[in-house]
């Protein structure tokens, strides 16, 4: 599965959007957005630790490409 | 005061990994204090709308020397509210960080916290020239304005001297010895009691350090152990929801590495601790949690002491030396303290008060000194003619495998009677099994009269600033979901 396909399946799995809806908002600010709250938002990175093996630290919180789904899976996609 | 070492170091500002001596930080205090007392004449309040910050936390020392009010506003408020909370303050001079100014429209007076390390320092003399500032303070006078952060909708300016903040703190330091030994790891919101008292005052008056490092965010949980070892902080405090999202996030072994046979002092305050976050946490970390009971008007009540801790059973702890206490006709709890608040800036404070006795809105049980919070007096359901307590059910909830969070609240049915509701969060998809065992669960603890009536599935259950449950906010999630 494509980063990018697995980010969206894990959204519409934690948040109210649909598939169809997430890939229309994927360049939004799903924090911003409400698309997820924070408890979602601590589930999300705990994931994609389990699935790519990928710990985020302070610069990568403030990098402007992690509040979107478009950023992050370009960020896991470097770190692979 | 007059003993500490102002060569020691007293704060950390982790945003720039500046550290600061007393020296160092009262010098420039005295510098912004020296500004303030410029304008003392005229205003009377220095309000300040700030971030967690050395700015913001240097302010509240500079006011002190300086005579003057420090009043609080979390810049995290509506820009309305703040319009609210600003227009009941008379004779006000504003400092604002970029947070700040952004929900401020209009002011006569207005100022820019600046830089804190480009502050200049007073004078060579610091430290006695900071002894002198603080015996010229009258202790009995205003010092601190707070707002509330009110799941009603009704913030409320609660005043105190600034001899209340001291007491209360020197009350609850003794229970642990806390000492110049201690470095405390500063999360809690710089704008509220638990910011200032709990994580400013009560280690200051002890001579400890602290190490700023920011509001808690989900983003800070990521890096909370990281942070916490390379400041070797020893001291915390903390809210339930805090701990709980520490827990999801942290998935390596460096912080039950650093635990290890370490004197660690985990206070836990502003919102009730369930025994499962508890659990949770003292099994993944080699620590004890110490939770506490307080208001903004009361400060400090009680403490969760180690020999407390071997009682279980949901107390929070022992009273602490001088609250009293009485009971009001429905069991709601009434406290008196030496630390009481001076009254409310924007409500009549007298309805408040039984006599000396401060009507808490919680409904409690004594038992040998030891305090047992049972709930709240306005949460309480009527139903058929039964008192039944929110937080006697979401206790035996939160124990069942599989729930995450809950918090109860009722809704009238067509007959205008009240129904039990309890609104909780897991990652179950499949939950009917699971309210089947809640409904058992509660039954048993508890009894029939207890039974839930509704459920209610939510991702997560909505917070406060201060991480309480708002069963105000989730109530109206209900309606509009069930309408």
């Amino acid at each position: 599965m494509e980063i990018k396909e697995w980010l969206i399946d894990w959204f519409s799995k934690h948040s109210s959007l649909s598939v169809a809806e997430l890939e229309a908002a994927s360049a939004d600010d799903y924090l911003k957005q409400g698309i997820i709250d924070s408890f979602s938002f601590v589930m999300l990175i705990s994931d994609i630790d389990d699935e790519y093996d990928i710990a985020f630290s302070n610069d990568d919180f403030l990098d402007p490409r992690f509040p979107t789904i478009d950023g992050l899976a370009t960020m896991i996609n470097e770190r692979k | 005061m007059n003993h500490f070492d102002f060569s020691r170091e007293f704060v950390v500002d982790t945003s720039k990994d500046r550290h600061y001596t007393y020296e160092e930080f009262f010098g420039r205090c005295l510098t912004i204090s020296e500004q303030y007392c410029a304008v003392r004449e005229e205003h009377k309040h220095i309000v300040f709308i700030m971030e967690n910050s050395v700015e913001l936390m240097a302010g509240y020392f500079a006011a002190m020397m300086a005579g003057l009010i420090a009043t609080a506003v979390d810049p995290v408020k509506q820009q309305e509210e703040i319009s609210n909370i600003l227009d009941s303050v008379t004779d006000k001079y504003v400092v604002v960080d970029t947070a700040g100014k952004s929900k401020v429209t209009s002011f006569d007076v207005l100022f820019e916290a600046g830089d804190f390390e480009k502050v200049g320092m007073a004078c060579e003399k610091v430290k006695e020239k900071t002894l002198e500032k603080f015996e010229e303070r009258n202790f009995d006078d205003d010092f601190l304005l707070t707002f509330t952060s009110g799941t009603t909708g009704n913030t409320k300016g609660v005043r105190h001297t600034l001899n209340n903040l001291v007491k209360t703190g020197d009350a609850f330091n003794r229970y642990f010895k806390v000492d110049a030994d201690r470095i405390l790891a500063h999360y809690m919101p710089m704008t509220y009691m638990a910011g200032i008292l709990n994580s400013i005052i009560q280690p200051f008056i002890a001579g400890a350090r602290i190490v700023i490092m920011g509001r808690f965010s989900p983003f800070k949980a990521f890096t909370f152990w990281q942070d916490v070892v390379k400041y070797q902080c020893n001291m915390f405090w903390l809210s339930p929801s805090m701990l709980t999202i520490i827990l999801k996030a942290s998935k390596h072994k460096l912080g039950q590495e650093y635990c290890k046979d370490r004197d660690l002092l985990f206070f836990i305050g502003t919102a009730a601790l369930h025994q499962k976050t508890r659990e949770e946490f003292e099994e993944k970390y080699p620590v004890k949690l110490y939770a506490s009971y307080g208001l903004s008007e009361t400060l400090f009540l009680s403490t969760e002491t180690p020999e407390t801790l071997k009682l279980g059973g949901g107390n929070v702890g022992k009273l602490l030396e001088g609250v009293e206490y009485k009971f009001g006709q429905d069991g709601e709890f009434l406290a008196k303290v030496p630390w009481m608040f001076l009254g409310y800036t924007n409500e009549p404070t007298e309805k408040y008060f039984a006599g000396d006795y401060y009507k808490t809105g919680d409904l409690a049980e004594i038992k040998d000194n030891i305090l047992y919070i049972t709930g709240r007096s306005k949460d309480l359901i009527i139903k058929g003619g039964m008192n039944i307590s929110p937080a006697l059910i979401e206790n035996v909830a939160t124990s069942v495998e599989g729930v995450e969070e809950c918090s109860v609240f009722s809704v009238l049915n067509r007959f205008k009677e009240e129904l039990v509701v309890l609104g909780y969060s897991s990652s179950l998809k499949e939950t009917e099994e699971l309210e089947k065992s809640i409904s058992a669960a509660v039954v048993s603890a508890l009894g029939k009269n207890y039974m839930i009536d509704r459920f209610y599935h939510v991702p997560s259950i909505p917070k406060n600033v201060n991480g309480k449950n708002d069963k105000k906010v989730l109530k109206e999630q209900y309606q509009k979901d069930i309408d």
